[in-house]
């Protein structure tokens, strides 16, 4: 009884009923190479009339400005804020869940057992230290010191360095049954922008919800949904790193992506280059080609893509 | 003075002058309401009343354990660095116990009189239970021979 009131059961998604891979360290330093997020961000499509969209989160709005402008300085405003759109679409980084069973045992003084029946939690306060690097150690009635859990660390952060769009307690939206709900009316990045706030990214609730989320729309192709937002990288990452590309490479080649294809080779040919397909190098002109030795090495779903690519290489030579 | 002038000239977060001849302590500043004690862990002229202008707060100490059984301190580590390195610089017994299970000293004396004492207590309650326990035993026994022993007889 204890206990359940200790650990959030609720918030604990069951993650054995989603076969999907950890973050290893060797993975994230993949997502952190230069090459990789420019795929991603080019896989994004940045839109900005979605990018800059209103978005009704309760703020007051201003009228719009309208201006007078020559072509050369609409020109320059263009690529100002495409360049401010770049910014806006960086992907959330990808690192491992922190592991909370080996949380670093500091000191152990058995002759304190029993010195108070509640654990003591401290917290160091010190100015212009980042959450993430705050010390926060625990001494238990035992008289075990011990670095603090992920739980803990949320709680202790948002107690003394409170952030407005963090909460103390988990929104019940992550909860397993709402989180379903709200997948199921496809409020797909509404959920993501609100664990990207709510969360550090070495959660392991995080990694949770956004599992089952990059689950749900890969079961239902919902990869429109999240084009042209930051989450669109971490969803191609995600499916690269689960060997699940194939959905959203057939609606490329049915919408015409060619282009997007490839570059989704490309990152899954580095995130698995233990892959079939990873020697394979892609030459400017041969997107098909290059397409089509993915499918013959890795896919699992060879009849339908063929189909798919062999339709759009005679539509092409049509247009050609 | 008006409380409201008051908090904003001697604010309870510090800033009281530094007399360098005066001896200070680091100790605890009783806040909070009636039965709910909530202290600053504070550094102050050691010849200041409990809640005068502090020098500097270092911290925070909540005694009333949370629902998730655990009691909140707050340290500034690098101030409380500091002022550990100045002359003339007391520390109480109630700030030591503190420091003492955070690590930053080693495990004060009283902790360990508290843990023995805690222990104590538990162990006798635990035997009185103990003791209890036989006797009611005892009794039921005896209740459930004196049945027998009647009908035996008749």
């Amino acid at each position: 009884m204890f206990l359940n009131r200790v650990l959030p059961r609720n918030m604990l998604l069951s993650s054995r009923s989603i076969a999907t891979k950890t973050i290893t360290p060797a993975i994230s330093a993949i997502f952190f190479k230069p090459e990789v997020q420019e795929l991603l961000l080019n896989l994004t499509r940045i839109d900005l009339s979605k990018v800059f969209r209103r978005q009704k989160y309760g703020q007051v709005f201003e009228p719009p400005e309208y201006k007078f402008l020559t072509t050369e300085e609409v020109e320059k405003l263009q690529k100002e804020s495409y360049e401010r759109a770049v910014k806006k679409m960086q992907v959330p980084p990808i690192v491992p869940p922190r592991d909370d069973s080996k949380l670093e045992k500091l000191s152990y003084d058995p002759e304190i057992l029993g010195h108070d029946v509640s654990k003591y939690v401290f917290t160091d306060i010190t100015f212009g230290i980042s959450d993430p690097k705050r010390i926060i150690v625990v001494r238990e009635p035992d008289g075990l010191l011990r670095e603090a859990n992920t739980f803990e660390r949320h709680r202790m952060n948002s107690v003394y360095f409170s952030r407005p769009e963090c909460t103390l307690k988990h929104p019940e939206m992550f909860e397993e049954e709402n989180l379903k709900s709200l997948c199921n009316r496809k409020e797909y990045v509404f959920i993501l922008d609100r664990a990207c706030t709510q969360f550090e990214p070495d959660d392991g609730l995080y990694h949770n919800i956004l599992n089952t989320t990059f689950n749900h729309i890969h079961e239902n192709n919902g990869f429109e949904l999240l084009r042209s937002s930051r989450h669109f990288g971490s969803l191609v990452f995600f499916l690269c790193n689960n060997n699940m590309i194939d959905n959203l490479l057939l609606q490329n080649l049915h919408c015409n992506m060619m282009e997007d294809a490839v570059w989704l080779i490309k990152v899954y040919q580095f995130v698995n280059p233990e892959a079939k397909c990873a020697q394979m190098k892609h030459i400017e002109g041969q997107d098909v080609a290059f397409v089509q030795s993915y499918i013959d090495q890795d896919s699992p779903t060879k009849e339908r893509l063929t189909q798919a690519l062999e339709s759009y290489s005679d539509v092409a030579s049509v247009s050609m | 003075m008006p409380r409201h002038l008051f908090k904003f000239f001697f604010p309870a977060s510090g800033g009281a002058k530094v007399m360098e001849s005066r001896n200070k302590s680091i100790r605890l500043a009783r806040y909070g309401c009636t039965n709910r004690p909530f202290y600053h862990i504070v550094v102050i002229h050691t010849r200041m009343g409990r809640n005068d202008h502090p020098i500097e707060q270092l911290g925070t100490f909540d005694p009333s354990a949370n629902e998730f059984h655990e009691k909140l301190v707050s340290l500034n580590i690098e101030r409380i660095r500091y002022w550990l390195g100045t002359q003339n610089i007391h520390i109480t017994n109630q700030v030591r116990e503190l420091f003492g299970l955070a690590g930053l000293f080693p495990i004060y004396h009283r902790t360990y009189m508290k843990a023995w004492r805690n222990r104590a207590r538990a162990e006798t309650h635990i035997e009185k239970q103990k003791e209890e326990k036989l006797k009611q035993e005892q009794e039921e026994k005896e209740k459930e021979e004196a049945p027998k022993e009647a009908t035996g007889s008749g």
